[in-house]
C-alpha cells in the first residue's frame, strides 16, 4: 500500500498541514544544508580437557571464499534479456520480469500513476478476473506480486518448481495483458485514499512524507510520496493506466531475472513461449527526474502534537544519484555513520544515552539524487537533547574524516566535554489549524501473515530492519514510506519471527 | 569438564533429493544432536549452500515465566546479554561481530528468548567465545547502571511500539481480556512501564540464576561447518558452565471464557477498528493447525470469506485479518478488522458472525481448504532457504526442539496441515468460535476536542 499526497505549494504550507490535528505526536524535522561533507578432526577430546583462554577472543580465520553461481544471460527472440541464476537447494523458482519504469516517470499532475499501474495489474488479466488471478496463484503455492519504486516495475513470482507451468502463463497476462477494469481502480482509489487518511494517524509515516516535502518540494518527482495525492487518486482513469503501462512496459525496456531450482534449458522455452511474443510497439521515453536543488540554509519544522510519548526526527538534504563515483565510499561512510548497530548514531542517541530503541541514517540512492537521512524515534522529553546528539554525530562525522573513534562513552563513564558542546540550530515552533492532505502508507494489517501476526507477542533487541513480508526484506523509504506490498499480496506463514 | 557425549541421535542419512522437482523433495533437514554434562543440548546441521553460519540460542524462558509487578523482566533481560559479560567489554560483543562481518539479534516472546548470530564461517570460534561468555559469566560485570541504561532504550522500545502506534495498546488490552488474572499471558512481554521502572539490578541477577544456565538452553549451529570441529569448538567454549538449578514450573491458573466480555478504548485514530478474540488450544495441539487454516479461509487473499466480503464486496472495511496466536500454554484466535470512513463496527461485526456462522453450518469447500494448504506447503520450502535470522533453518530446528518433536519436525508439522479435511476445519469453527464466549474489543477515534 503505498500512498501519500501533495497538495501544497510551499513548503510552509505543507508544515501547516501536519500541523493540524496535532495531538499525539511531537515531530521535529530537521533539514541541514550545508554540512560540507558528507560526504578438523578429533581434536575436541583435547579441546575438551582444558579450559579455554578467555583473555582474548579467538581470532578470525582467512575470509571464506564466495563461490556463486554464473549469471546466464540469455535473450528471447524479441530481445527480451533473461538472466539465469540456477540454485539447487529448495524446489521453488522466482522469476522476476524488471521494467524500467517507475515513478520517476509519472508525468507532471499526475504523481501516482505508475505505482497504480503496477499496482493495477493483477486486478483483472487476460481471460482472467482479479478474483480469479488471486485464486489459481494462491491455489499453486505460489506468490505473485507487482511491485514499483521510483526507479522501476516488478511482476514476481515464486512459486514451487512442480507448478511453474501453471503459473507462468498467469504472470504473464499480468504484465504483458492487464485489463484495467474501472471497478477495480475504483475499489484501489478507495483503498488508498483511505490509506491516505490512516497515515495521519502514524508518527512515522507523516514524518516520512513531511520530510520529502521540505526536502524536495511539491514540484519535484521526489517530494510527493510514489502514490501520488489525494487529488491525483481521485482523477486518475483507466486510460492513463493504460497509457503508462503501453507507453513502458515494452520488451526493450525489460529485463526477466530467473533464480532458483532450474536450469536455462528447462526454463527457456517456456519462457520464450509465455515472453516471446511480446512485441514493442514505439520507442521508449523515460522522464528524466532533474537533479533536486540543494537546500541552501538550514531550517526546522516541528509539527506539535501535545501528549505524545515520542518525538519522530528525520534530519537530512538532497542526497545523491545511485550513479555517484562516491557510491562505495558512501555506503561506507553511512555504516559507520548510522548504518549499523555500532554506527555512531545508534551508539550515541540508544546505547549512550537511551533516547531511543534505535537511530540510523541512510542515502536513499535513484536515479537521480535521492534524500539522506537521519531518523530516529526519541522519548519526548529528550527531544532537544537528542537533537544535539544528532548534531554532534552528524559534524563530527564530518570533521574527523575516518579517524577511529574510541568506544562509545556510556553513562556509566564519564563522557567527553566535546561531544557535548555543540548547540543544535534554534528550534522554530510552527502550528497550524487548517486540515488538507493526507500521505503515506502503513501497511494494512491484513498484509501481515499469521507468523508474523503471532510474532506481535515478540519483543526484539533492536528493531526489524524489514517489514515482514513473504517476500522477505524489503526496506522501508524513509522519504518516501514506501512499501510496496499490498493488501491483495497477503501471505501465509512467512517467518519473521518463530 | 565433560567427555560424555550423547552419540548421535540424528542419522546423517543424505537427503534422497529428487532428481525433478515434480514430486517434492522430502523436508528434511538432517542434523546431530548431543548433550553436554552441564545439560546444554547442542544441534548441529551442515548446509554448505553459501561459506555463512548460523548461531542459535534458545533459553526455554520468556514473559510467562515473569511474576507480577516486574512483566518485561525477560525482555529487559534479553537486552542485558548484548551489553559484555566477564570476558567481553561493554559493546565488544558488537563491535566484535559487525567487524567481523556478522551480525546479530535477540527476541523474548511468552515462552521463549532467543539469540541469533548470522556470521562469516570463519568467525565461528570467535560467535562461540562471545555466547559462551554471556552464558557463563555474565554477572561478573552486570552492574545496576548497565541496567539503567537499557531500561531506558526498552522504554522508548515500548513507547514506539505501543503508546505512539495507531491503535498500539489494543494488543496489550485485548491479551488482559482473554486470560485471566494471574495468568501470564495476561501481561505484555514489553512490560507495563511502572515494572519496567521497578527492575532492579537484583531482579536481574536472580533472574540470571534461575533461568540461564546451560540446562535450560539449546544451541543450534547451522550452516557451512565441518560437523566434527563444530561439536569439539562447542565442547571447548561451552563444557566449563556449570549446571543451574531446576528451573521451576509455570502453574497458570485455568483459562476459559465463560461469557462474552466487551470494551471500549479510544485512540488517537480516524478509524474505528474492532477485534474479536476467543481462547484456543495451544501450539501443535490438535486443532491448532485446523485454526491456521481457518484464519486463511477467513482472510488469506482476495477470495477468502471475510476479506472478500468485508474488503473486496462490500468495501465497509480497509482491512480485515485473522490469526491463530499461538503459545505453549495456550493459544488466541484473533479477527481484526478497520471500518472505512462511513462505515461501523457494527455493521463489520454483523457480516463477520454471518460468515462465522455459516462455516459452523456447512464446511468450507474442498478448495477453500486446498488453497490454504498449499499455501503452506509452499511456505515451508521458502523457509528452507536460509540458515539463519528470525525464523530461518537453526531458528526452526530450535523451536521444534522446545516444542518437544524432536529437532527435525518439519515433514511432520507440514502433515498436520495436509492431513486436514473440510470437515476439520468446521469442526474448529464449532468448538472454538463460539458466539457467546469470546472478548470483544473496539478501538474508536478520540471524540475532538
Amino acid at each position: 500500500m503505498t500512498v501519500e499526497s501533495t497538495k501544497t505549494d510551499q513548503p510552509q504550507r505543507t508544515r501547516r498541514t501536519f500541523l493540524h490535528e496535532g495531538r499525539k505526536v511531537f515531530f521535529v524535522f530537521f533539514l541541514m544544508a550545508s554540512f560540507g561533507v558528507l560526504c578438523g578432526e578429533n581434536v575436541f577430546v583435547l579441546l575438551a580437557q582444558q579450559r579455554p583462554d578467555r583473555t582474548k577472543a579467538p581470532e578470525l580465520g582467512p575470509a571464506p571464499q564466495l563461490t556463486l553461481p554464473p549469471i546466464q544471460k540469455r535473450a528471447l527472440s524479441n530481445g527480451l534479456p533473461v538472466w539465469i541464476v540456477e540454485t539447487h537447494e529448495v524446489p521453488l523458482v522466482q522469476i522476476t520480469l524488471v521494467v524500467l519504469a517507475g515513478s520517476g516517470d509519472d508525468p507532471a499532475g499526475t504523481f501516482g500513476v505508475g505505482s497504480l499501474t503496477a499496482a493495477m495489474l493483477d486486478e483483472g488479466a487476460g481471460s482472467r478476473s482479479a478474483l480469479e488471478i488471486a485464486d489459481v496463484v494462491e491455489f499453486l503455492g505460489a506468490t505473485l506480486t507487482t511491485t514499483s519504486s521510483f526507479d522501476s516495475s516488478a511482476v514476481r513470482l515464486n512459486v514451487p518448481v512442480a507448478r511453474l507451468s501453471e503459473a507462468l502463463p498467469v504472470m504473464a497476462d499480468v504484465a504483458l495483458r492487464p485489463a484495467f477494469p474501472q471497478a477495480e481502480l475504483d475499489r484501489l482509489r478507495q483503498e488508498r485514499l483511505t490509506a491516505l487518511l490512516q497515515a495521519r494517524d502514524d508518527p512515522a509515516s507523516i514524518a516520512a512524507m513531511a520530510f520529502a516535502r521540505i526536502v524536495f518540494g511539491n514540484t519535484h518527482r521526489y517530494g510527493t510520496g510514489a502514490a501520488g495525492t489525494a487529488a491525483t487518486l481521485k482523477a486518475f482513469t483507466t486510460a492513463d493506466l493504460r497509457a503508462f503501462h503501453s507507453a513502458l512496459y515494452q520488451p526493450t525496456n525489460a529485463t526477466l531475472v530467473v533464480a532458483g531450482d532450474t536450469t536455462a534449458a528447462a526454463i527457456l522455452p517456456q519462457l520464450e513461449q509465455q515472453f516471446g511474443g511480446w512485441k514493442a510497439t514505439a520507442p521508449v521515453k523515460r522522464a528524466e527526474v532533474p537533479a533536486a536543488a540543494q537546500l541552501t540554509r538550514g531550517q526546522i519544522t516541528i509539527v506539535d502534537k501535545p501528549d505524545a510519548e515520542q518525538s519522530q526526527i528525520r534530519i537530512g538534504w538532497v542526497g545523491v544519484p545511485r550513479a555517484t563515483p562516491d557510491y562505495f565510499p558512501l555506503v561506507v561512510l553511512n555504516t559507520t555513520l548510522g548504518g549499523s548497530f555500532t554506527s555512531r548514531l545508534n551508539q550515541n542517541l540508544r546505547e549512550t544515552h537511551g533516547y531511543s530503541y534505535g537511530a540510523s541514517s541512510a542515502f536513499d540512492m535513484r536515479l537521480s539524487s535521492g534524500p539522506f537521512v537521519a531518523a530516529a524515534g526519541v522519548q519526548t522529553d529528550k527531544t532537544a537533547d537528542a537533537l544535539r546528539e544528532f548534531f554532534n554525530e552528524l559534524n563530527g562525522i564530518a570533521a574527523s574524516r575516518s579517524a577511529p573513534r574510541s568506544w562509545r562513552s556510556r553513562r556509566t563513564t564519564s563522557r567527553s566535554a566535546s561531544r557535548r558542546s555543540s548547540r543544535p540550530p534554534p528550534i522554530c515552533r510552527v502550528r497550524s489549524r487548517s486540515s488538507s492532505s493526507t500521505r503515506c502508507p502503513r501497511p494494512t494489517s491484513s498484509a501481515m501473515s499469521p507468523a508474523c501476526r503471532r510474532s506481535r507477542r515478540t519483543r526484539c533487541r533492536r528493531p526489524p530492519r524489514a517489514t515482514c513480508s513473504r517476500r522477505g526484506s524489503r526496506s522501508w523509504s524513509w522519504a518516501t514510506g514506501a512499501r510496496s506490498s499490498r493488501a491483495s499480496a497477503r501471505s501465509a506463514w512467512a517467518p519473521c519471527a518463530s | 569438564m565433560n567427555l560424555r557425549l550423547v552419540p548421535l541421535l540424528a542419522v546423517l542419512a543424505s537427503l534422497p533429493l529428487a532428481a525433478q522437482s515434480q514430486a517434492p523433495r522430502a523436508l528434511e533437514v538432517p542434523h546431530r544432536q548431543f548433550t553436554l554434562a552441564n545439560g546444554l543440548t547442542v544441534i548441529l546441521h551442515q548446509d554448505g549452500s553459501v561459506p555463512i553460519a548460523a548461531v542459535n540460542v534458545w533459553y526455554h524462558v520468556g514473559s510467562a515465566n515473569e511474576r507480577q509487578g516486574r512483566t518485561g523482566l525477560a525482555h529487559l533481560f534479553e537486552h542485558l546479554m548484548f551489553e559484555g559479560s566477564k570476558h567481553v567489554m561493554e559493546g565488544e560483543f558488537d563491535t566484535r561481530l559487525e567487524s567481523a562481518g556478522a551480525n546479530n539479534n535477540g527476541s523474548t516472546n511468552n515462552d521463549r528468548t532467543n539469540y541469533y548470530i548470522d556470521l562469516p564461517s570463519n568467525a565461528l570460534e570467535l560467535s562461540l567465545f562471545l555466547e559462551s561468555d554471556r552464558m557463563g559469566y555474565l554477572l561478573d560485570t552486570m552492574s545496576p547502571e548497565r541496567v539503567n541504561g537499557q531500561r531506558d532504550v526498552v522504554k522508548n522500545e515500548r513507547r514506539q511500539s505501543y503508546e505512539n502506534r495507531p491503535y498500539g495498546m489494543a494488543s496489550i488490552e485485548i491479551d488482559k481480556m482473554l486470560w485471566p488474572a494471574g495468568h501470564p499471558y495476561s501481561w505484555p512481554t514489553i512490560g507495563y512501564m511502572e515494572d519496567l521502572t521497578a527492575a532492579s539490578h537484583e531482579d536481574v541477577v536472580a533472574f540470571f540464576k534461575t533461568y540461564y544456565a546451560p540446562n535450560n538452553a539449546t544451541l543450534v549451529i547451522a550452516g557451512d561447518i565441518d560437523l566434527d570441529r563444530t561439536q569439539a569448538l562447542v565442547e571447548k567454549w561451552f563444557s566449563e558452565i556449570p549446571s543451574g538449578p531446576r528451573v521451576p514450573a509455570i502453574s497458570p491458573p485455568p483459562a476459559q471464557l465463560t461469557d462474552v466480555k466487551r470494551q471500549t478504548l479510544t485512540d488517537q485514530v480516524r478509524l474505528p477498528r474492532l477485534y474479536l478474540g476467543w481462547l484456543t488450544p495451544r501450539t501443535y495441539a490438535p486443532g491448532d493447525a485446523a485454526l491456521d487454516v481457518l484464519a486463511s479461509v477467513l482472510s488469506g487473499g482476495k477470495n477468502s470469506r471475510l476479506y472478500k466480503r468485508l474488503v473486496y464486496d462490500t468495501q465497509m472495511a480497509q482491512d480485515v485479518s485473522a490469526f491463530q496466536q499461538s503459545g505453549a500454554l495456550g493459544s488466541s484466535f484473533l479477527i481484526v478488522a478497520t471500518a472505512r470512513p462511513g462505515h461501523t463496527v457494527e455493521e463489520m461485526q454483523t457480516a463477520i458472525d454471518e460468515e462465522i456462522e455459516r462455516l459452523r453450518r456447512q464446511p468450507p469447500d474442498a478448495r477453500e481448504v486446498q488453497r490454504a494448504v498449499n499455501q503452506v506447503e509452499a511456505s515451508f520450502y521458502r523457509r528452507m532457504e536460509r540458515v539463519g535470522g528470525f525464523g530461518g533453518k537453526a531458528d526452526q530446528l530450535n523451536a521444534y526442539h522446545g516444542a518437544g518433536g524432536g529437532p527435525d519436525y518439519f515433514a511432520e508439522d507440514l502433515a498436520r496441515y495436509t492431513s486436514l479435511s473440510p470437515a476439520d476445519v468446521q469442526a474448529a469453527v464449532v468448538r472454538w468460535l463460539p458466539r457467546d464466549r469470546r472478548v470483544e474489543l473496539v478501538v474508536l477515534p478520540e471524540v475532538k476536542r
